[in-house]
């Protein structure tokens, strides 16, 4: 008796159904709208903390790996960001995390919760917004205001480096670099002081592959995350791409 | 009343059990049911996903009343029948609860993922622990001597 082959995994399942996708139209439908997108992102982030531009054909196989033309998300929500409860794109759109370092000016308040949900331009948007915010790295600076002006403050009775910065609008950091002598504060003493804020930065960007979109966009929801991706790229990468008006 | 000490600990301790119970063949663990549904884009894993999940709630409401209804057909005083289903109606709702908490954490180790990727990993724990809990019932019920 012939030995039976062992049944097919998951992933060699989803490989029968996407190789059909090359070579068919409805697959790539979004090309144009994604490599806008990446532009606009690449454009906003060039030069920003070493940030190399980001390739639209990943983005591509993402979307084929997070819906596919035959899904029915895939003219909703083609990256899938902002199913209902959806803490990401909360969090992409509320700038505390950093999406406002992102995000191009051109998106700000035209982006919405709204929008990322129903209008699958914006959810390609939001989609690549939010993989380039997980890949980038924070940190809270203190950065100097418009002002230049180096100015100077006198101490008074229960003053401390923190109620100065405060109060002149500067910030801690900024104090103990202009007056690296006054580990004490006396009433009547002079400091020098300049307007700065704290704010967050770019200090730098994640490797972006295979493997760390899975980690960071799919947080190993689907165990195949990353192999998927990088067959789609390759697919993605044999087939036609079409011509899109600059 | 050996045998109702044994239902007793079944049931109403079953939250330790389920967690150092060992996998049984029949039973998928959350791990594997990702894998089985990863057959699909993500789209479609997560209406795969959510489908086992259903399906495993409706198999261990049918668990839960077999057992209540076994336990009424049991050859016992009604006092140790009595405590029995109050044991049984006690556990249930602690399962509930154990399973709300422990899925959030499975969601959670998905860390910042999009909100697809984490109810995923919820619906792959709800379908899991609801199958883990319905072999637990059968299993506990297996030998009893009925009316």
């Amino acid at each position: 008796m012939a030995d039976q082959a062992p049944p097919k995994t998951g992933f060699e399942r989803w490989q029968d159904d996407i190789d059909k996708a090359v070579g068919d139209a409805k697959w790539n439908i979004w090309d144009c709208e994604i490599q806008m997108a990446v532009n606009e992102y690449n454009h906003h982030l060039l030069g920003t903390a070493g940030y190399l531009p980001l390739d639209w054909q990943l983005i591509k196989a993402m979307l084929w790996v997070e819906t596919g033309a035959n899904s029915s998300e895939w003219k909703n929500r083609p990256m899938q960001i902002g199913v209902a409860g959806d803490p990401g794109l909360t969090s992409f759109l509320s700038s505390k995390e950093g999406s406002d370092l992102i995000l191009p000016p051109a998106l700000k308040g035209r982006l919405t919760a709204g929008s990322a949900r129903t209008i699958p331009a914006h959810n390609i948007r939001a989609g690549i917004g939010y993989l380039l915010m997980r890949m980038a790295n924070f940190e809270d600076r203190s950065v100097p205001g418009a002002d230049p002006k180096v100015y100077e403050v006198t101490v008074k009775t229960g003053d401390s480096v923190d109620k100065i910065a405060k109060t002149q609008e500067s910030t801690v950091d900024t104090l103990k670099k202009l007056n690296p002598t006054a580990t004490v504060l006396r009433p009547g003493q002079v400091l020098k002081c300049q307007k700065a804020s704290i704010q967050r930065v770019i200090t730098g960007w994640r490797h972006i592959s295979a493997t760390s979109i899975a980690q960071r966009y799919n947080g190993g929801g689907d165990p195949n995350y990353a192999k998927k991706l990088d067959y789609a790229s390759t697919l993605v990468r044999k087939g036609e791409t079409v011509l899109c008006a600059q | 009343m050996r045998t109702i000490k044994r239902i007793g600990f079944c049931l109403a301790a079953s939250l330790p059990a389920l967690i150092f119970s060992t996998s049984s063949a029949s039973v998928l663990d959350e791990r594997a049911l990702r894998e089985e549904c990863s057959a699909l884009s993500q789209a479609g894993m997560q209406d795969c996903l959510a489908k086992k999940a259903k399906n495993s709630q409706d198999v261990l409401r049918q668990a839960e009343e077999n057992v209540a209804s076994l336990l009424s057909k049991w050859d016992e005083d009604d006092k140790y029948v009595n405590q029995a289903k109050a044991n049984l109606a006690a556990s249930n709702k602690e399962f509930v609860k154990y399973r709300e908490s422990q899925c959030e954490l499975s969601a959670s180790l998905g860390g910042g993922a999009i909100g697809n990727a984490l109810e995923m990993r919820r619906l792959a724990c709800v379908a899991e622990l609801n199958s883990r809990r319905s072999e637990q019932l059968r299993d506990a019920v297996s030998d009893l001597p009925l009316k």
